[in-house]
C-alpha cells in the first residue's frame, strides 16, 4: 500500500499539476480566448490558432521546451534565430504583384508616410519609460508587418518577443475594425468618392528588373535587412520570371503554410506566464494600437495632400493601406471606397502603398538596427 | 560601441528621413527601369490597336444573316412557349468544336441529374 502511495506521489509531483500556477492558468484563458476569436470569430484563424495553441502548450509546466532537444527547440530556435521571418517574406514576395507599385510608383511615398506611425508609437514608449530598444520594436508595431516585428524583436529586446508579435498580430487582424473610422475622420465624402485612373500595363521587363534591381540598391545601403528584403524579391522574381513556376507554387503555399505553421507556434510559445503578465506587455498593446491609428491616420493626410497637389486625381483612402497587412489593408480602401460610391474600384491603386509599406517597413527596422542595433 | 543617439526625436526624423529618401530613390529607379524597357516600344506599337478594328470588322459580318438569325430565336422562343420577357440574352455558340461538345455533354449530364 505504501508503494502505491508513493508511486501516486511521484506521478503527481512529476504532473503539471503540481507546478501548475494562478499565471498559468490566466494564460490558458488568453489561449482559449484566442482559440475562440480565430476558430468561431475568424480573425485570421490561419495565424491566430497556432499563436492561441502555442500559448496553451507554453504555460503547461515542466515541459522541458527550452532545455531538452526537441521540435520545440528547433521551432523556438527559428524564432529567436530569425529563421521563419525571412522565409515568411519567400512566400510573401511569390504572393505578391508589384505591378501597381510599378504603374503608379508616387504610390511609394504613400507607404513612406504611414511609416510615421512606428515613430510615433517610438517617441510614446521612449516617453512611458522603454528603453529605446524596446521602443524601436514596439514602434515597429506600427507598421504591421508580422515578420519585420519579430525578426526587428528577435535581435533588439527578445524578452518582448511574445507581447510584440501578439500585438502585431491581434492588430494585422483587427485592420477591418480599426481602418475605417479613421479613414472616414481625416476624409470627406467627396474625396472618398474620387475615381482614380485606370493603371497603365506594367511589362513583364519591368517586373523582373525591379525586384533584382530593388535588392540591390536597399541592401547595400540597409545590409542588416538584406535577409528580409532580399528573401521578399527573391520570391517575387520567382513569381514573375515565367520559368520558376514550381519555386513559386511551393513558396507560395507549401513553403508558407509549413513556415506559417511554425512561426505562429513558436510566437505562442514566446507567451509563458512570467514573460507575458506585466504591465509591460499592456503598455505595449497600448502602443501598439497608437502605432497602428497614427500610421493609418498619416497615411490618409498623405494621400489627401497628393490629391490637392495632382488636381483630384489620387483617392487619399488608398494613403491607409500604406500600413503594411498585405493585402488587407488594400482591401479596406476598396471597401470603404465602395461604400462612397458603388462604381469606385480602387483595390489595385491601393495595393501601390500596401506594398511600398512592406518594403518602409522593412527599411525602418534596418535604419533602426543601424542606429541603435550595436547597443 | 552604443547606440548613435538616444534622442526619440532624432531617432524618428533621421528614420523618416531615410525611409522618405529610400522609396523615393525606389521610385526614379522604377522611372530608371522603364526607360531602359527594351519591349516597352514594341508594346506601344501600333500592332495592338491594328487588331481592334480587325474584331470590330467580325461583328457586322455576324450581323449580315440577322433576319435569319432572327426568324431561328423567333421559332426557338415559340417552340419553348417562352415570352419576350422571359429572354435575357442571345449569344453566338463559340467555334471551338470541343467546347461546344463540352456543352452539350454538360446538358445531357445535367438532365440525367433530374
Amino acid at each position: 500500500m505504501d508503494a502505491f502511495i508513493v508511486s501516486l506521489e511521484s506521478v503527481w509531483n512529476d504532473s503539471g499539476f503540481a507546478a501548475f500556477t494562478m499565471e498559468n492558468g490566466i494564460m490558458m484563458l488568453v489561449g482559449l480566448v484566442l482559440l475562440y476569436m480565430a476558430i468561431v470569430k475568424g480573425f485570421e484563424p490561419l495565424l491566430l490558432s497556432p499563436i492561441a495553441f502555442g500559448c496553451l502548450l507554453a504555460n503547461v509546466p515542466k515541459t522541458g521546451f527550452e532545455t531538452d532537444p526537441g521540435v520545440m527547440q528547433v521551432i523556438l530556435y527559428g524564432i529567436h534565430h530569425e529563421v521563419f521571418p525571412p522565409l515568411i517574406f519567400l512566400g510573401v514576395g511569390a504572393m505578391t504583384d508589384f505591378g501597381p507599385l510599378i504603374a503608379n510608383p508616387k504610390t511609394l511615398l504613400l507607404g513612406a508616410a504611414a511609416q510615421g506611425g512606428v515613430f510615433v508609437a517610438l517617441l510614446g514608449a521612449m516617453l512611458t519609460g522603454f528603453s529605446v530598444n524596446e521602443a524601436a520594436c514596439i514602434g515597429i508595431i506600427g507598421g504591421a508587418d508580422g515578420p519585420t516585428s519579430i525578426y526587428l524583436t528577435a535581435k533588439l529586446a527578445p524578452h518582448l518577443l511574445g507581447a510584440i508579435a501578439v500585438a502585431a498580430y491581434s492588430y494585422m487582424s483587427l485592420v477591418p475594425l480599426i481602418q475605417p473610422p479613421i479613414m472616414k475622420l481625416f476624409t470627406t465624402e467627396e474625396d472618398r468618392k474620387i475615381k482614380m485612373e485606370q493603371l497603365r500595363t506594367v511589362t513583364h521587363f519591368e517586373k523582373v528588373v525591379f525586384p533584382i534591381a530593388c535588392t540591390i540598391i536597399i541592401s547595400l545601403l540597409l545590409p542588416s535587412v538584406t535577409a528580409l528584403v532580399g528573401m521578399l524579391m527573391l520570391g517575387n522574381l520567382f513569381k514573375e520570371a515565367g520559368c520558376l513556376d514550381r519555386l513559386s507554387d511551393t513558396s507560395q503555399n507549401a513553403l508558407m503554410n509549413i513556415v506559417t505553421i511554425m512561426l505562429a507556434t513558436g510566437t505562442g510559445l514566446t507567451m509563458k506566464a512570467e514573460d507575458f503578465l506585466t504591465w509591460s506587455t499592456i503598455k505595449i498593446i497600448c502602443l501598439g494600437l497608437v502605432a497602428f491609428a497614427a500610421g493609418t491616420c498619416l497615411g490618409v493626410i498623405f494621400g489627401k495632400i497628393m490629391c490637392i497637389i495632382d488636381g483630384g486625381k489620387t483617392n487619399p483612402l488608398i494613403g491607409s493601406a500604406g500600413v503594411s497587412a498585405v493585402p488587407m489593408a488594400a482591401r479596406v480602401s476598396q471597401t470603404v471606397g465602395q461604400k462612397a460610391n458603388p462604381s469606385n474600384f480602387l483595390l489595385m491603386h491601393a495595393m501601390g502603398p500596401n506594398v511600398a509599406g512592406v518594403i518602409g517597413t522593412a527599411v525602418a527596422a534596418g535604419t533602426m538596427l543601424a542606429m541603435i542595433g550595436s547597443n | 560601441m552604443g547606440p548613435v543617439t538616444t534622442n526619440p526625436w532624432l531617432i524618428a526624423l533621421i528614420n523618416m528621413t531615410i525611409v522618405f529618401s529610400v522609396l523615393a530613390s525606389l521610385g526614379v529607379l522604377i522611372m530608371l527601369i522603364k526607360m531602359c524597357d527594351p519591349t516597352q516600344k514594341k508594346s506601344s506599337s501600333p500592332a495592338a490597336p491594328a487588331a481592334a478594328p480587325a474584331a470590330v470588322a467580325a461583328a457586322p459580318a455576324a450581323v449580315d444573316n440577322s433576319q435569319e438569325i432572327a426568324a431561328v430565336i423567333a421559332a426557338a422562343c415559340a417552340a419553348t412557349g417562352c415570352s419576350s420577357e422571359q429572354v435575357a440574352c442571345v449569344r453566338l455558340a463559340p467555334n471551338a468544336a470541343w467546347a461546344v461538345n463540352a456543352r452539350v455533354d454538360a446538358l445531357n449530364s445535367r438532365k440525367e441529374c433530374f
